[in-house]
């Protein structure tokens, strides 16, 4: 899967609005059946990236090539093949919703109208309520209904579920599951929710003011990092421990909760013998590793402003 | 403190009270100096008699909107003191009315007793109704109807019997607005009002001036529009959608099938917040030059009438080719440009059309309507002459073009001088067009429609194409 020609492909990318830039030097593929996670801090320009990728936005610099076309110049054909949910929640106030759907359901000729009942049913729609009338949540469901109604390629959530409710978001959690499972279904998501997320990615993108600072496998990601908890039932816990790359260490009444970067398991389990403690490890959570990420990269950028 | 003083509080707390001061004083004094001069002949009454409608709905609408801050409303057993607030300012104005008569009377001014009663119950009707006015939420318009109603009776024979026999038999005034006087002060106490008005965060006159309330009346009105009632033609829908449907093969055709559908369905769902206060407007502004300036200031008909269709034209650039929708359904860039163009084309068939089938109907009306001779001034209805189209077909796309080129305070300043400019042109040009050969008005008519639209177009280009959507 990753020899595929990406479906997205951006170089370079550099997006200024009057002097403020917005995204520098951003370099980003996309392959086909990936779900990539897009995060990062309000305002660090995650929106701007997504707009690029359908077009919305023109790039001061470099490239952005969607579909094998760039993507300033997609058509309706491209973009049909495109699914888009953005924060704005841009519907059509007057319309009912069944009216709504209706309407852009009949821009697709592949239309799901399974799909459609069932995620009616499923999310709960009124479907001869005003759009304008709907709560921020129902607006959301159906925006999302809109935008996998036509079983798109390239799924792209900014902010999905921001406005659900904890069993919408659950719903929609398994929603996405269910289009992960269709063979070659490609989803860009961003999202504030990281423990919502990291139950569906495979692929994370950490963009901060304007750069993408991480952009790997979520599982290679994980593997970089390890939460360790140290039990000693019968002496006290040593002063010093003996792990390297700790990256924070949490004690209590003889436990210690370790995060240690670049772990290798062996030498953990070997180095626990030695001061006589029992180890479990355990997954660190994508919550975790996203304030690693971003606190790492604030310390890189201390040092080299140091180093000046 | 009592409900009735926490009300009070509000008549010299409220930022902007000395409007209504100054309306009272200023009010009171002017009328009261013409009202009691004149004899009972009815000679001279309109301007004073207008002057007390205006006064008594407007200080009505005021002072009720001033006095109605939401703890009126809202607070448990506060039902009865707004209108028990009112009463007692409607008291303080009639005292002091009295207090006026009675120092004319000490200046041996003469004083129609008959006229002075008629212009009490004239005042207190026209009080206790800007009050219904402002507790019903009607806004301006009743008080357009009211001075329109006036001028339609004082313009005819009618005023020359009615306001004489007003001011002989003051008794039936008397009668007539006692009755309606209480039933208005009965109802604004109601607890419909008082449930109605408790979620009504805005209110009169001043609040306006104020950015914090206009934020407030803003958020609330686009949340009413969301929830007016009113239909979408559902076969109009199925009509367009099956278009859309049949089309599939061509990425651009359902998409231009589609903005045409947005931009002319709201006529439909849309026409009770939309369409009808428009027309209301746009009827009243055609009466005025049509009617009162054509006859009394023929040199302002063309300013006048210019001035309409431009402020027309300006809403009609607003309401439809002010691009919106740019998430939602995006075809792509160029297909963004080619549905601008179809929104300029729809505009200006539907303003071709309203303002050609107005422009018909006034000119039929022009026929049927009676001269009538006022104050010694013989008034005609002159209608818009047909060549007066041309003010759409040119300023629509020129606003149009301003709209989606620029944004905030640009825009604001480019609307300005091109509607200031545009009224200089028309002002000039339109007297010079009735007198010139055809030939050179068509000209002059191509060349400024190829700039305006050569404008939009352009403008649509820039932004569809080399310019961020969003």
């Amino acid at each position: 899967m990753n020899n595929a020609e990406p479906i997205v492909k951006i170089r370079g990318l550099r997006k200024t609005f009057k002097k403020k830039t917005a995204i520098e030097a951003v370099h980003l593929d996309i392959l086909p059946g990936r779900i990539i996670g897009l995060l990062g801090p309000n305002g660090c320009g995650k929106s701007t990236l997504i707009r690029h990728v359908i077009g919305l936005y023109l790039p001061t610099r470099g490239t952005c090539v969607t579909f094998g076309c760039e993507a300033a110049k997609l058509g309706p054909k491209e973009l049909s093949r495109i699914g888009y949910v953005h924060q704005e929640g841009e519907l059509i106030d007057w319309m009912t919703v069944k009216q709504l759907i209706r309407y852009v359901a009949a821009y697709y000729p592949n239309w799901n109208t399974d799909l459609e009942n069932r995620y009616v049913e499923d999310f709960e729609i009124h479907l001869k309520d005003r759009v304008g009338a709907l709560s921020p949540g129902q607006r959301q469901k159906l925006a999302i209904l809109l935008a996998i109604g036509h079983e798109p390629e390239l799924l792209i959530l900014d902010e999905p579920a921001t406005a659900l409710d904890p069993i919408a978001r659950a719903r929609f959690l398994d929603l996405l599951l269910n289009i992960i499972q269709q063979e070659g279904k490609t989803i860009l998501i961003s999202s504030h929710i990281l423990s919502d997320v990291e139950k569906v990615i495979d692929h994370v993108v950490i963009m901060k003011d304007g750069h993408i600072i991480e952009d790997r496998n979520f599982d290679e990601l994980r593997e970089q990092y390890l939460q360790v908890r140290l039990t000693s039932p019968d002496t006290p816990l040593p002063e010093t421990l003996p792990f390297e790359n700790v990256l924070s260490c949490v004690r209590n009444n003889g436990q210690a909760l370790l995060t240690l970067a670049a772990p290798c398991i062996e030498t953990i389990r070997k180095q626990a013998e030695e001061i006589n403690c029992g180890i479990d490890t355990l997954p660190l959570p994508l919550d975790d590793i996203y304030k690693i990420v971003m606190g790492a990269k604030n310390r890189t950028d201390n040092l080299s402003v140091d180093r000046n | 403190m009592s409900p009735l003083a926490a009300n009070l509080k509000h008549l010299y707390q409220f930022r902007f009270m000395w409007i209504h001061h100054m309306i009272l004083v200023v009010g009171i004094m002017s009328l009261f100096t013409g009202m009691m001069t004149i004899d009972t002949s009815g000679d001279l009454s309109e301007v004073s008699w207008i002057m007390f409608i205006l006064f008594g709905e407007i200080f009505g609408m005021t002072i009720a909107g001033t006095s109605s801050r939401p703890f009126s409303f809202c607070l448990p057993n506060h039902e009865r003191s707004v209108k028990k607030m009112l009463l007692l300012i409607w008291m303080a104005m009639v005292l002091l009315c009295l207090l006026i008569v009675s120092i004319l009377y000490l200046f041996n001014v003469h004083i129609n007793p008959s006229l002075f009663i008629a212009s009490i119950c004239l005042m207190s009707l026209c009080f206790w109704s800007g009050v219904s006015v402002f507790i019903r939420k009607l806004g301006f318009i009743p008080l357009f109807f009211s001075i329109f109603a006036f001028l339609i009776i004082s313009f005819n024979d009618m005023g020359i019997t009615i306001f004489p026999a007003i001011a002989n038999h003051p008794w039936i005034l008397m009668l007539s607005s006692s009755i309606l006087c209480f039933l208005i002060y009965h109802a604004t106490g109601s607890r419909r009002n008082h449930r109605q008005l408790c979620t009504t965060p805005w209110f009169g006159f001043g609040d306006s001036s104020q950015s914090r309330q206009r934020l407030i009346k803003r958020k609330w009105m686009r949340q009413a529009e969301k929830h007016a009632t009113g239909k979408t033609d559902d076969l109009y829908s199925r009509y367009i959608t099956d278009r859309i449907r049949s089309k599939h093969h061509s990425g651009l055709i359902p998409h231009l099938w589609g903005r045409m559908y947005l931009l002319t369905a709201p006529i439909f769902s849309r026409w009770k917040l939309l369409w009808i206060p428009f027309l209301f407007a746009y009827i009243m502004l055609i009466l005025v030059p049509c009617v009162i300036i054509s006859s009394t200031k023929p040199g302002f008909f063309y300013f006048f009438d210019g001035m309409m269709l431009i402020f027309s034209s300006f809403a009609f650039s607003i309401l439809f080719t002010n691009q919106r929708f740019k998430y939602f359904l995006f075809p792509g860039r160029n297909v963004h440009f080619f549905r601008g163009i179809v929104v300029l084309l729809t505009t200006m068939l539907l303003s071709l059309g309203f303002f050609g089938i107005s422009i018909l109907s006034f000119n039929y009306l022009s026929a049927l309507f009676p001269e009538i001779t006022v104050m010694g001034r013989s008034l005609t209805f002159l209608s818009i002459p047909p060549i007066m189209l041309i003010i759409p077909l040119i300023h629509v796309p020129l606003f149009g073009g301003l709209f989606i080129l620029f944004k905030g305070i640009v825009l604001r300043i480019a609307l300005t001088v091109t509607g200031v400019i545009a009224l200089i042109v028309t002002i000039f040009g339109m007297p010079a067009m009735e007198t010139a050969p055809f030939l050179l008005n068509l000209a002059v008519v191509v060349i400024a429609a190829a700039i305006t639209w050569g404008f939009h177009l352009a403008a649509l280009y820039y932004t569809s194409m080399k310019r961020s959507l969003c």
